[in-house]
């Protein structure tokens, strides 16, 4: 790899791994109960 | 390394390494339905196989990206960079086969068409959690196609090595777009952790291995030389360099690799014409410089590969003198023939 190449990997991989950990993180904290109301309950049998 | 091209230049390698990842896939798939039929009967064929498909293509992408970091810290792993592209070509139809089934599955049901409604049926766009996660993994898909569409060398020779590897460093924007499409979609909806502490390990993974050699090769750059008269540069003493290996150097912003072979050094840019990989990292085959990437080769006195094949490297001057190496920075138009210096006589510092 040429030197202005290795440079702009380091750089992505920089921002990719504030911006990916950010959102996966916000994702997680930010997330609605997945619990179903009515666990007997599977929309897949109503299809 | 060819003159001409072909859809796909079958080897022994090329049919082990495909074998093995059709069968891991196989392994996958059926491990996967057997388990989520037994763990979640209410779930149909449909539901599972979407899963499987989604999950199979998310982690063949983190391996694709570990490979080049770990071949740049260990070359241990240079077989598995050889076939790169038939696991790029394979994740995206994954990938593709994921979104088929996807919008067949959520959005051909009603009255709007299939890929209109993939962008209209949720309109949250405002949100955050709420986002129309698809849409990403919409935009990610299209990157992926346009990769595995110019995964050859046609393209590669076409557009030329920096255009073809800026285009499929895209990955990296397509990587961080699954991310966000998993972390808004299946996250949201999963009751189980298991999904977010396999998807928090592979991200770990993929950035501690890329920021790791990254760093390493930022310490190569800045790794200093020493001066020395009429413009030559020390390198290192003769006797570091192993027998038909090489020793890399940075000098004037770029890489230069010195061999040493048969008694004598001849030193030319690291970089390879195919797709830049690091001929440094090579070794001498039949008296030609092979690239450890793709087995391009080079002849060490002229960076020219030998007939009939025509790429050319820069190559560089350089002298042994009271058995230490020196290199002259200003590189030679590519395929300029320098002649080798040599070990004895010392005094002389050129072989005859």
């Amino acid at each position: 790899m040429i030197q202005p190449l290795r440079r702009h990997h380091f750089r992505i991989w920089i921002v990719i791994a504030i911006a990916a950990w950010t959102i996966f993180a916000m994702a997680l904290m930010r997330r609605e109960t997945a619990t179903p109301r009515n666990p007997e309950l599977s929309w897949e049998k109503y299809r | 390394m060819s003159t001409h091209f072909q859809a796909v230049g079958w080897n022994r390698q090329k049919k082990i390494y495909d074998s093995i990842l059709a069968g891991s896939l196989i392994l996958y798939f059926s491990a996967f339905l057997g388990a989520g039929a037994l763990l979640n009967p209410n779930a149909t064929a449909e539901t599972l196989l979407i899963r499987a498909l989604g999950t199979a293509a998310m982690l063949l992408l983190h391996l694709i990206l570990c490979i080049g970091p770990l071949c740049r810290l260990n070359p241990i792993f240079l077989p598995l960079l050889y076939n790169r592209r038939h696991l790029g070509v394979t994740m995206f139809l994954l990938g593709l086969a994921h979104g088929i089934f996807s919008i067949v599955q959520f959005h051909a049901l009603g009255n709007t068409n299939p890929l209109v409604s993939l962008f209209t049926a949720n309109q949250q766009y405002s949100s955050f959690v709420k986002f129309p996660f698809e849409v990403l993994g919409f935009f990610a898909l299209m990157i992926l196609f346009l990769m595995a569409a110019t995964s050859h060398d046609f393209w590669l020779r076409t557009l030329t090595a920096p255009v073809w590897k800026r285009l499929h460093m895209l990955v990296y924007v397509a990587y961080a777009l699954l991310i966000a499409h998993v972390s808004l979609g299946a996250l949201q909806s999963e009751t189980s952790p298991l999904l977010a502490v396999v998807l928090g390990i592979g991200m770990t993974i993929v950035m501690g291995l890329h920021l790791a050699a990254a760093s390493r090769e930022r310490s190569l750059d800045l790794a200093r030389v020493k001066a020395s008269t009429e413009g030559f540069v020390e390198v290192c003493d003769f006797n570091t360099i192993a027998e038909k290996r090489a020793r890399i150097v940075s000098l004037s912003g770029e890489r230069v690799a010195v061999f040493r072979y048969d008694g004598k050094v001849s030193a030319i840019s690291n970089v390879c014409r195919h797709q830049n990989g690091p001929l440094g990292e090579g070794r001498i085959i039949d008296g030609c410089v092979t690239c450890p990437w793709h087995g391009y080769q080079y002849l060490p006195e002229n960076g020219a590969s030998p007939p009939p094949f025509t790429e050319k490297v820069p190559t560089f001057q350089t002298r042994i003198l009271n058995g230490k190496v020196f290199v002259h920075p200003q590189p030679h138009a590519p395929g300029t023939r320098l002649s080798p210096s040599c070990i004895t006589p010392p005094s002389a510092g050129r072989c005859a």
